[in-house]
């Protein structure tokens, strides 16, 4: 490298523009301030995320950009004098702020919440679509760094829509009728969907490249956006209109609860959209699996949090909900999560192999984390275990700090007992499909959930229709034969009907099939860690130098302050 | 250069890192299954440090599945490649700041220009500071987009937008280029420039794996040539050394004066000549030894006393090569 170097003028001060243009600028000579801010703002622009640098040129020139950066001005303008004539003259005596705040609010969730997240997923979409991704792919640009890149430029773009409304929403605070704390929190909220809103959109934009998934991905990003707008809107007029109803304390745990889970949620979903972009060579299993544990690790601890806060508050009603929606959420969660982890790629290259665990403690420990199936169904089955048991012990907790007796402690034991034994059969089903299906085609992870929603149907329909068959097609009672039967099974515990001896029995061959499973993949789960080549460390500690090197220029375009206007 | 650790590619051993330092291209046994469809089956061949090598094949060959796993955007089934020692499987980054890669779509972004779209991949490259800016200036000089710098990417014509991609491909100054299709649908005067563009890259000491259907370019461009049809590689080296290994033959025109029909009877009898053909004066036909053997020749029809006017030899170009090595197989 470094052959193919000529033309260049060594030694003297220029910038970029004047490279280009070919000629000095006058007003650098004139004005050196702006040369140092021009200076500073390019070594500044060094710095950060090529994506967002790209994406901010390309938006600021976007007819979308101007167009509704243009509305939204013109638009906050025209409420501002409408809305302002109409309270006429009770606007001088009366709080008006809410009345003209319900209209800001309005008109900047649509950019925030609909337009903002659509152009992010757009614009992945696209690279996807017309091969771009490929030209990032081969360049130093890791996935991660190009979803956060996106995710950057789509706040960038909030913060200017913010901007434009930032004056009309001064003026409406004038008017009196909303304190800043609200305000603050209307506006963090707004941009907290906004951001988890773009994320959403862009872990869908890569999902398919054929013209049909787009489709129907693109009318999913759409109804999730509608669907937010809708729930973050009746919010949003409640604080405005009302005020914000909980005090200080209570709304900081519901901040903390709300951030908790949206930032790990979406952190899980950035490291899974980067993981779609990434080959099929690298480890792209062991950074979801951290992520999962980390989300429902902040999930719980939140839930955990919220509990303490609400029983210290007396408010024993809501403490119920937050152990059985945690379970609920579990359920959902490992259902899907689960599925995609038993359907990974039992394929571990060398270049993976490299990054397993060496140590006894480390294989012990984190085995559990490295990809395929095998690893990915105990670590699925085993969290599944232990989540839905903090979520027991949570409500265990609520009972005995509240004593509300509402909520069966045993019911929800032999439900959560259930739930979990028919998941691990379940995701032993998806491993055989998966093992079965990848013999003949490759298969994505998503075909997890499609083989798990097979396993599931055919646990139930299969006794049942036995069952249905064997009483000449009449009703007839629950027995043990239809264990396997598993919305039966769960609505008779539901009922608490369910006799013990059929828990036991359901519980018990999930736990033989799940031991016989972690005796069979002994080989498996354990495989040799690969030396690196020295020739590849010489080469990656050398790039490294490189870089570290690069960071600690402090003059990159070597345009130091004694040359300033030269 | 060592090899120190060996990897295992489904059956094939395969060390991890190369050991001939002058190989700067290498694909051992690849293979690249879609279903049922074998798009590459095992292909090997190697392209030396500062050779051109052209890969010729048919739509559907597996030409750009092949420099797509080189280019470390797909995985092959089976097999390996090497690009400068480092395996586009096991270490795609490292590969990734040796090479470019030039697709055959342009891969275009709206509402930039030129200098954003190549300032952009110098910065995705990692370049920083003076670095960039040097690499932009050579790169926009030696493509000669500096006049197009600032006018947006989708108004340029094709060629000016080929000259842009190979602008991105250079931009952090790469050991290899792969090149899928470079001169597909452009006019005769940027085919023309586009081919003095990669013969000085080559002359500069980069590595060119380029592919194209216009044969007689690549003919006067490349080092050496490979032929790929329906994913398998029938033939590599110089268009000479496949000619030698294929016993491909020299057409021979000899025009006489007279006794045309007793000089092709003449000829006939020997082994070396084949198909021929008379036309008036001139007898044509396929002369299957080396130029000594083709001297002996003329020297003998002489003292056998035919009355020569010319004696005229064509060596067979690469698209003959081409057509006589492929059978004309598109998946």
């Amino acid at each position: 490298m470094g052959a193919v170097m000529d033309g260049v003028d060594e030694g003297r001060d220029v910038t970029l523009v004047q490279i280009l243009r070919g000629g000095d600028s006058e007003a650098d000579a004139t004005h050196p301030w702006l040369h140092r801010i021009d200076e500073l703002a390019t070594r500044w622009g060094d710095r950060m995320n090529p994506i967002l640098v790209k994406e901010t040129r390309q938006a600021l020139k976007s007819r979308q950009f101007v167009t509704t950066f243009s509305v939204l001005l013109v638009a906050s303008l025209a409420w501002t004098i409408i809305g302002s004539l109409q309270g006429m003259p009770a606007i001088y005596h009366t709080p008006s702020a809410p009345r003209m705040l319900i209209g800001y609010y309005l008109l900047l969730a649509v950019p925030m919440l609909l337009i903002v997240p659509l152009a992010a997923y757009r614009s992945l979409e696209s690279e996807v679509d017309e091969g771009t991704l490929d030209l990032l792919s081969v360049t130093s640009l890791s996935p991660r760094q190009i979803i956060t890149g996106k995710l950057a430029s789509a706040s960038l773009q909030m913060m200017l829509y913010l901007v434009v409304l930032f004056p009309s929403v001064a003026y409406a605070y004038t008017l009196r009728g909303i304190d800043l704390p609200t305000l603050g929190l209307l506006m963090g909220m707004l941009i907290a969907t906004g951001l988890a809103l773009t994320m959403v959109a862009l872990f869908f934009a890569p999902v398919s490249a054929g013209r049909t998934g787009q489709i129907a991905s693109l009318l999913v990003v759409t109804a999730i956006l509608i669907w937010a707008e809708f729930l973050v809107g009746p919010v949003a007029f409640q604080l405005i209109r009302g005020g914000n109803p909980l005090a200080l304390s209570d709304t900081l745990v519901l901040v903390v609860c709300v951030l908790g889970f949206g930032i790990s949620f979406c952190v899980l979903l950035l490291i899974a959209t980067a993981a779609r972009l990434t080959p099929e060579s690298e480890n792209r299993s062991t950074g979801i699996r951290i992520a999962i544990l980390a989300h429902l690790l902040i999930v719980i601890a939140v839930c955990g949090f919220a509990v303490r806060w609400f029983a210290r508050q007396g408010l024993s009603e809501e403490l119920s909900a937050i152990p059985l929606g945690l379970s609920v959420y579990l359920v959902a969660f490992w259902t899907i999560v689960g599925s995609m982890v038993c359907a990974e790629s039992a394929v571990m290259t060398p270049r993976i192999r490299r990054e397993l665990p060496g140590t006894f403690l480390g294989r012990l420990f984190l085995t559990w984390l490295t990809p395929g199936p095998a690893t990915g169904l105990v670590f699925a089955t085993v969290t599944l275990a232990i989540t839905l048991a903090a979520s027991h012990w949570l409500l265990a907790q609520v009972i005995r700090t509240t004593g509300w007796l509402a909520i069966d402690l045993e019911r929800h034991r032999e439900l959560a007992l259930l739930v979990v034994s028919y998941l691990a059969i379940g995701f032993l089903g998806v491993r055989l499909i998966i093992a079965f299906l990848r013999t003949r085609n490759p298969v994505t992870v998503r075909v997890g959930m499609a083989a798990l929603a097979v396993t599931l149907l055919m646990m139930t329909v299969v006794p049942y229709a036995i069952g249905s068959y064997l009483n000449d097609y009449r009703p007839f009672d629950y027995s043990a034969w239809q264990a396997s039967n598993w919305a039966w099974t769960l609505r008779r515990a539901y009922d608490q009907s369910l006799n013990e001896s059929v828990l036991y029995l359901i519980v018990g061959i999930a736990t033989v099939a799940f031991l016989v499973h972690l005796l069979l993949l002994g080989q498996r789960v354990l495989p040799q860690r690969l030396a690196t080549p020295e020739r590849v460390e010489q080469e990656y500690r050398r790039l490294a130098g490189l870089e570290s090197v690069a960071a600690e220029v402090s003059d990159p375009l070597g345009l130091g302050g004694d040359a300033v206007g030269t | 250069m060592t090899t120190t650790a060996t990897t295992t590619t489904a059956a094939f051993p395969i060390p991890a890192v190369h050991s001939d330092d002058s190989v700067c291209i290498e694909l051992r046994r690849l293979h690249r299954f879609f279903g049922k469809t074998k798009a590459v089956s095992d292909i090997s061949f190697s392209v030396r440090r500062g050779q051109v090598f052209g890969y010729i094949g048919p739509n559907g060959a597996g030409k750009t599945t092949s420099m797509r796993i080189l280019a470390t955007l797909d995985l092959p089934s089976y097999g390996e490649a090497f690009v400068d020692g480092f395996s586009v499987i096991n270490d795609p980054e490292l590969v990734r700041h040796r090479l470019g890669y030039m697709p055959d779509a342009f891969g275009t972004y709206r509402d930039v220009n030129c200098w954003e779209y190549l300032d952009f991949f110098a910065r995705s490259y990692g370049l920083v500071g003076r670095d960039r800016i040097r690499r932009l200036r050579w790169v926009l000089d030696f493509t000669g987009t500096r006049g197009m710098a600032e006018k947006p990417i989708r108004g340029l014509s094709k060629g000016m937008k080929q000259r842009l991609c190979l602008g991105r491909a250079l931009i952090h100054d790469p050991a290899v280029l792969i090149l899928d299709e470079p001169a597909a649908g452009l006019d005769p005067r940027a085919r023309i420039e586009l081919r003095r563009m990669i013969g000085e890259l080559g002359a500069r000491g980069k590595t060119v794996l380029v592919s194209s259907h216009i044969l007689t370019e690549l003919a006067e461009m490349c080092d050496s040539v490979g032929i790929i049809e329906q994913g398998r590689l029938l033939a590599t080296g110089s268009v000479e050394e496949i000619q030698r290994e294929r016993k491909q033959h020299r057409e021979l025109v000899v025009r006489v004066l007279e006794r045309t029909p007793e000089l092709a009877r003449h000829l006939a009898a020997r082994d070396d000549c084949e198909n021929l053909v008379v036309d008036g004066q001139l007898v044509r036909l396929e002369f299957s030894g080396n130029p000594q053997a083709q001297a002996t020749l003329v020297r003998e029809l002489i003292l056998a006393g035919f009355p020569i006017v010319e004696v005229t030899a064509r060596s067979k170009s690469l698209e003959d090569v081409f057509l006589q090595v492929t059978e004309g197989w598109v998946q």
